[in-house]
């Protein structure tokens, strides 16, 4: 499989020299192309901030991360704001709506940034809404419609540029149980029909049964990783809880 | 799209922001209006002190374009806090930082221009009010004229767009530095400096309490000198900002005492969350205060002088024309032939004040009446007889009065009274004779220089013979109001009456002429002739040069503190919701709770301006007392201030009143969407 993201020994240190806190210490791990990948891990052991970095939201203290041959550690704010527009979609817990817009124009405004003709960013909108059935929704503003409704749009906002990879933070975490199912079977037909790759980051182990793939985190380290292969998504889950349980994580099953 | 995104924020931030908004458009009003002041046809055609408003209002414009890049500066980082996390989606979605600067720099360009506009339309308004108010205060007819003073559209458009670029400026520098992970967690960082269990600060409160005992109380017993009194300022200035610091740590200590009233109702709520938004906001409360204090204070000066505009002109210009000559034997037949070509003239009367060679009455004033410069006396005692005496009482409508062949009588104004009683005790020579103390009289009688310097002892016509006349007056009572031109035409005159060479020393050396001017500072006069009308309607535009433009920058300081008063609180009602929520959910009422919200409202509201009111009533209190002194205006000393609080109060009030039924309507709202 192609890879996408290669991380090489990424450090990420908070503090000064008498209270230093190691964020991130010297992960090394990669991401192919078409993945839906999980990170776990207790609180403060590190995922946000390893998501951040990857995202260029937060820079590294050392290390690089290279997606395909680009090293985005080394770019100028202006190329890493063209970096994102190009390249990445972001998925967050508390959805990052703007609530002056309507959800359709939440979408294609991510679109115009692009400098895309208005046709195009007219027909590829209604198509993505349609596909995460939101289309319905598309005059209501954000308040008017209900946080799953929400996440489904932030959803279609991030695939929108067609995006090399998705980024979501804990993207159920303010979802109730029938709304985050779906948001997953979501993340699921993102995945497997329009082929995104996916990075998600949860401490919710029903969550993370969804995934292919799962690093898991502790004190910035990763110290396992598990793949679902051709196993129920049952017994994926079951085998995540397991590890959990061995290393005290703080992960819940809804 | 970017164009309709800022639009649509724009929109969005006109209701969030409604009562900045408010503001801005009464400023803009106020703004114009004393602007136009400056180039207005009517003013100038009222007075040819017109120049004089000008100024005033030129000089306070720099203090309100302060205030306005204080208040522009601080809604924009405020709003732009409150947005941060919105900024860190557009930074997400792949906006470059300049575009989202361009963007919010847009979007307040916006609401600016919204804010201009609508205030423009009440600005052209209250212009003619002013008009109209300062035509009232001069008993002069005014027939209301919309204009549209183009100098004043364009000096107001320059100072508000250079008020809100310099704000807006200051803003990009900040936006330049952010970072998405920094706005991010800005949200989250607001709320961890508000949870604090510190109360070891209280020390602070007391100190700077402490503090501003003893600044009260070396300005009542005057122990200030030019060599203390800027670093007492500045430490009044310190010690507002260290009371806030000290006082969140006081509640705090109090809470965690367990002190009186703490575990009663929601009462700890309320504390906890005064504390909190004390300790936050510690900074701005104690420039809100200095807001508050400068806006009474500038009221209460304003009102002062109303006062004196209002009851002096009967006291300084009693008679409608009097003519003053050093000379003693000067005559005055070119002036009354003046007065009776230009006027009609029903009683006049030429006469003279004498001296005796004593001084000993200036003397004692000297020495006595705190309020005396070296130019307030003559170099004698000044003497009346008691004939033009009663002559002069008879043109004001006053009778006549008697004395006694070996009587005198004191003619002062009411404020020397008490002073001048230890006087009436001593022996009275005159031409080696003695005579009795008689009475007090406290006409109203032209004594600033005229009818003698703050007083004139009035003697019988014998006693008057055998002294030295000291110089000559000429009085006139006119039948209807004098024309505008007579005092002027006086002027040409009397001028040309002092000998060559004295003329130009008469205007540059009040002391070197020999004539005296009294010891009233508010508002002296040196000219020799004066035409009651004219004079009054001079004194008062004067002050009313000064009265607008004080309560112009004392409204406009007003607004501005309870605007971020308002806006603070309705913004965090909003992102605190779910604190009051949690209230209701442990079984309080409706009604409870809005009396929570009122409690935790009042006392944040009453923080700044109890604080203000305490030390802006001791020093108005205490400049009245002068005021009165030097002024000669007797009024209650508590009298100003209480109504400049009384106005600014009400407006307070409004504001609290706003925010109250917003906050309410914040909570309840979510409440029920929830």
């Amino acid at each position: 499989m192609e890879e996408l993201i290669f991380a090489e020994d990424i450090e990420k240190y908070y503090g000064n020299k008498n209270n230093l806190t190691k964020a991130l210490d010297r992960v090394t791990f990669h991401v192919n192309r078409g993945e839906f990948t999980g990170i776990m891990g207790a609180s403060g052991s590190g995922k946000t901030t390893l998501l951040n970095v990857l995202a260029t939201v937060d820079t590294v203290t050392s290390g690089h991360i290279y997606y395909g041959k680009d090293d985005i550690t080394v770019l100028s704010e202006d190329q890493k704001s063209d970096f994102r527009m190009e390249n990445l979609g972001f998925v967050f817990q508390d959805f990052n709506l703007l609530d002056t817009l309507t959800l359709e124009e939440n979408i294609s405004l991510a679109m115009s940034l692009t400098g895309k003709g208005k046709k195009e960013i007219d027909t590829h909108t209604r198509e993505i809404m349609e596909r995460l059935g939101i289309w319905e929704l598309r005059d209501k503003f954000p308040y008017q419609v209900s946080g799953g409704q929400k996440q489904r749009c932030a959803c279609a906002r991030a695939l929108i540029n067609r995006p090399r990879i998705i980024f979501a933070d804990e993207p159920t975490g303010a979802l109730d149980s029938k709304s985050a199912r779906m948001l997953l079977e979501t993340f699921i037909q993102m995945n497997e029909e329009m082929k995104a790759t996916i990075l998600m980051v949860t401490h919710d182990a029903f969550s993370a049964s969804y995934c292919k793939r799962i690093l898991f985190l502790k004190d910035g380290q990763i110290f396992h990783e598990l793949v679902r292969g051709s196993q129920s998504r049952k017994d994926f889950l079951n085998e995540i809880l397991d590890v959990l349980s061995v290393t005290g994580g703080d992960g819940d099953v809804r | 799209m970017l164009g309709k995104l800022a639009f649509r924020n724009a929109k969005r931030s006109l209701h969030d922001y409604f009562v900045y908004l408010l503001t801005m458009i009464l400023i803009t009003a106020m703004m114009f209006a004393f602007d136009a002041m400056i180039f207005s046809e009517a003013i100038r055609e009222l007075s040819s002190q017109a120049g004089m408003m000008g100024m005033m209002i030129g000089l306070l414009t720099f203090f309100v374009v302060l205030i306005i890049v204080w208040l522009v500066h601080y809604m924009v980082k405020f709003i732009a806090e409150k947005r941060s996390r919105e900024f860190a989606t557009y930074l997400l979605l792949g906006f470059r930082k300049k575009q989202v600067a361009a963007l919010f720099f847009r979007e307040n360009v916006l609401m600016g221009i919204a804010a201009f506009v609508i205030g423009l339309f009440p600005g052209m308004f209250l212009q003619q009010v002013i008009t109209t108010a300062i035509y009232a205060m001069l008993e002069t007819d005014y027939q209301i004229r919309f204009e549209c003073s183009l100098p004043a559209l364009a000096m107001t458009v320059g100072i508000y767009a250079g008020a809100y670029l310099l704000a807006l400026l200051r803003n990009q520098r900040r936006f330049r530095k952010m970072t998405i992970n920094g706005m991010m967690n800005l949200e989250r960082q607001n709320e961890e400096i508000k949870t604090g269990n510190k109360s070891g600060r209280q020390w602070m409160f007391w100190a700077s309490l402490a503090f501003i005992a003893l600044f009260g109380w070396m300005m009542i017993t005057e122990r200030f000198n030019s060599g203390n009194i800027y670093v007492m300022i500045i430490g009044l200035g310190a010690a507002v900002y260290l009371l806030y610091m000290g006082l969140a740590a006081f509640l705090v200590a109090h809470v965690r005492k367990k002190g009186a009233g703490v575990q009663q109702g929601a009462n700890i709520f309320v504390y906890r969350q005064v504390a909190s938004k004390i300790r936050t906001m510690q900074f701005t409360l104690g420039t809100l205060t200095l807001l508050f204090l400068v806006a009474l204070v500038g009221a209460s000066w304003a009102l002062m002088l109303n006062q004196f505009q209002n009851t002096q002109g009967d006291e300084k210009f009693a008679f409608d024309v009097a003519v003053y000559n050093q000379a003693a034997d000067y005559d005055f037949r070119r002036e009354q032939e003046l007065i009776a070509k230009e006027a009609e003239p029903v009683d006049e009367l030429v006469y003279c004040v004498y001296q005796n060679g004593t001084s000993d009455w200036n003397q004692y004033l000297t020495e006595h009446n705190k309020s005396a410069e070296e130019y307030s006396y003559y170099k004698y005692d000044t003497y009346m007889r008691l004939s033009d005496y009663n002559r002069l009482r008879a043109m004001l409508g006053a009778e006549a009065v008697n004395l006694s062949a070996d009587g005198y009588l004191l003619q002062t104004q009411e404020r020397f009274v008490k002073l001048l009683e230890p006087m009436t005790e001593e022996r009275c020579v005159i031409g080696g004779k003695d005579y009795r103390f008689e009475g007090i009289e406290t006409l109203g009688f032209e004594q600033g220089g005229h009818n003698g310097a703050d007083y004139v002892l009035v003697v019988p016509d014998g006693a008057a013979d055998s002294m030295k006349p000291f110089y000559s007056l000429y009085a006139a009572e006119l039948s209807g109001e004098a024309p505008a031109q007579l005092q002027e035409a006086l002027d040409e005159i009397t001028i040309q009456a002092v000998p060559e060479g004295e003329a130009m020393m008469q205007y540059a050396d009040m002391y070197a002429s020999g004539r005296a001017m009294g010891s009233g500072e508010m508002y002296m006069s040196n000219a020799p002739a004066f035409v009651r009308d004219t004079q009054i309607r001079e004194m008062k535009f004067m002050m009313t040069s000064i009265i607008f433009p004080l309560f112009y920058i004392g409204m406009v300081f007003l607004l501005v503190a309870v605007t971020i008063l308002s806006v603070q609180q309705l913004s965090d009602s909003s992102k605190y919701r779910f604190r009051y929520s949690v209230l209701r959910k442990l079984g309080m009422k409706k009604k409870e709770l809005s009396h929570v919200i009122f409690k935790e409202l009042s006392l944040y509201y009453l923080c700044p301006f109890i604080g203000s009111i305490l030390i802006s009533g001791s020093i108005v209190i205490y400049m009245s007392m002068y005021f009165v002194t030097y002024s000669g205006v007797v009024a209650p000393v508590w009298q100003y201030f209480a109504t400049a609080l009384a106005l600014f109060g009400s407006i307070y009030l409004l504001y609290f009143a706003a925010t109250y039924v917003g906050f309410k309507r914040n909570v309840y709202e979510e409440r029920a969407r929830n």
